[in-house]
């Protein structure tokens, strides 16, 4: 529908009536012109299990995941620094192509998975092209049943430029021994976790040298899991990420 | 699908809407919620009630070349030319703030990457404008290298939540003309890197061609210089950019009337002529 010719047209031939009645017909209409947007299809949005992309590589084009066992793109153009949500996966044997978007020759990592509804999957797209080169891996995210009091989180590092990362989350105030602690290493995933619910502070500083590079002020709720996503290069740009995963 | 309404047009529904609600009065108010109230591509992506553009690059983008008319000789830009150039232009053609972020002389691989997360993300910006990489052709540096330094800057850009709006580069011509086939060809991974993260183009590389038949004289440059535009060449940016925000293909035989109802800007005033080799146009 091309709104803008219509109105143009009358705008030229009767102006005042026209802004008149734009009024009117904005306040009616221009909703219903509008909409779209958004973009950057990524996972269905409505899966709770399947597929989803951690894109952490600052160098690297969105990607594409497709299966063997789907008939069309099963991820759609995940950015950096901008998850995908999950995405359904048929069940069974397949083989899951990571690649670089809107390139069907473009394959990145295959792997094979065996997959029954109920899994979760993240793949982690980490480093770069220009000094340590691009890496993939798929991760299951198994999420213990049991958070007792308190929430689940665990740190995937998809960050360069520091080998080993450590990460606190502690509640406001709180002593640092009071906080729960991970050391990740560059490209890897932790276990989850449990940790205090509420407002936390989750700070990831580099090992080798203790500089703090990025701390994020969450909000935690009880029996819910979470992850905490590291992306990009450090002393350059980090983007921190916490992602609920359940 | 888009709803472009021409600014003079949406101005007065504007004010017509701003008498019913007694609101705002602010100037630089009205001229955002212009801005913002089509779907066009032009937006308050960050919800601070304001649309505002940066710009990142070098010369070009500084605007060397600022205040030099059509049609004079010269073989060499004099000093103290600029600022100005598009963003200024580019300002007044939309009614949004447009910052001047070129640093003239500027490599963007050697050193635009990394002065990108600092002065980019140190202002509050809904869009920026990317246009460099004639000092890189200086260099002859590798088209693979420049692209990924330009995948890096967009990614950070937007994982910033900012959109990138990529222009591709004029084609240097008189004594700059050996620089051409590298411009050229990171042009062509400016058009690449613009489809695969589905970002706003402005094709300046294919605007020069379609308006300048014989583009060794281009009216866009000062010639023989041929790298910096002139005040024709920085209108022509100005309004190819203005044309990619509104949703307008300046290269279609309509375009430049298009945009002219769309900004209010007389008729003819359009330098930018539609492309004759893709639309067919004789």
């Amino acid at each position: 529908m091309s709104c803008s010719l219509s109105v143009r047209s009358f705008r030229q031939a009767n102006p005042i009536v026209a802004s008149v009645f734009a009024l009117f017909f904005s306040s009616v209409t221009l909703a219903g012109c509008g909409g779209g947007g958004g973009g950057g299809g990524s996972g269905d949005g409505a899966s709770t299990t399947g597929i989803r992309v951690l894109h952490g590589a600052i160098d690297a084009a969105p990607l594409d995941v497709s299966s063997s066992a789907a008939p069309s793109v099963v991820v759609q153009r995940t950015a950096f620094g901008m998850p995908s949500s999950y995405a359904a996966l048929p069940d069974g044997r397949q083989i899951v192509r990571v690649g670089r978007a809107k390139t069907p020759d473009s394959q990145i990592a295959n792997f094979n998975l065996t997959v029954d509804s109920s899994q979760r999957f993240s793949v982690l797209f980490f480093g770069d092209n220009a000094n340590f080169g691009l890496s993939a891996r798929v991760v299951e995210d198994l999420i213990p049943e049991e958070s007792g009091d308190g929430a689940l989180l665990r740190v995937i590092d998809g960050m360069t430029g520091a080998s080993e990362v450590s990460v606190v989350a502690t509640t406001s105030g709180a002593a640092r021994s009071n906080g729960q602690e991970y050391r990740v290493s560059f490209g890897g995933v932790s276990q989850y976790l449990q940790v205090p619910v509420g407002a936390l502070r989750v700070s990831a500083k580099r090992v080798a040298d203790g500089r703090i590079l990025r701390s994020v002020d969450v909000t935690l709720s009880a029996g819910s899991a979470y992850t905490f996503f590291l992306a990009g290069e450090a002393d350059y740009f980090v983007k921190a990420l916490l992602l609920t995963d359940r | 699908m888009q709803v472009i309404l021409p600014v003079t047009f949406r101005a007065s529904l504007l004010a017509l809407l701003l008498a019913f609600w007694g609101g705002c009065t602010s100037v630089v108010a009205q001229e955002s919620a212009v801005a913002q109230e089509n779907s066009s591509p032009l937006r308050d992506i960050n919800g601070d009630s304001a649309v505002n553009i940066a710009t990142f690059g070098d010369s070009l983008t500084f605007g060397i070349g600022e205040g030099i008319p059509e049609g004079v000789f010269l073989e060499s830009l004099p000093e103290g030319t600029g600022p100005g150039g598009y963003p200024k232009r580019l300002a007044t053609l939309l009614g949004v703030t447009v910052g001047n972020g070129g640093l003239p002389g500027e490599e963007f691989i050697a050193s635009g990457v990394e002065r990108f997360a600092t002065s980019v993300l140190s202002r509050t910006s809904d869009f920026v404008i990317f246009l460099e990489g004639s000092n890189d052709a200086v260099k002859r540096a590798d088209r693979g290298v420049y692209a990924r330094g330009l995948q890096k800057v967009i990614n950070v850009a937007r994982a910033d939540g900012r959109e990138m709006v990529l222009v591709t580069i004029p084609p240097p011509v008189g004594v700059h003309a050996a620089l051409a086939p590298f411009t050229s060809a990171f042009s062509t991974a400016v058009r690449e890197l613009a489809a695969t993260n589905d970002l706003l183009l402005a094709d300046a590389e294919r605007a020069w061609i379609s308006s300048c038949p014989d583009l060794e004289n281009c009216r866009f440059y000062s010639i023989p210089e041929g790298l910096h535009p002139n005040n024709v060449g920085y209108t022509a940016l100005a309004q190819l950019l203005a044309a990619t925000f509104l949703g307008i293909d300046i290269f279609s035989p309509a375009g430049a009337s298009e945009l002219e109802a769309a900004t209010g800007l007389a008729p003819g005033s359009v330098v930018i002529r539609p492309d004759v080799s893709v639309q067919g146009v004789s």
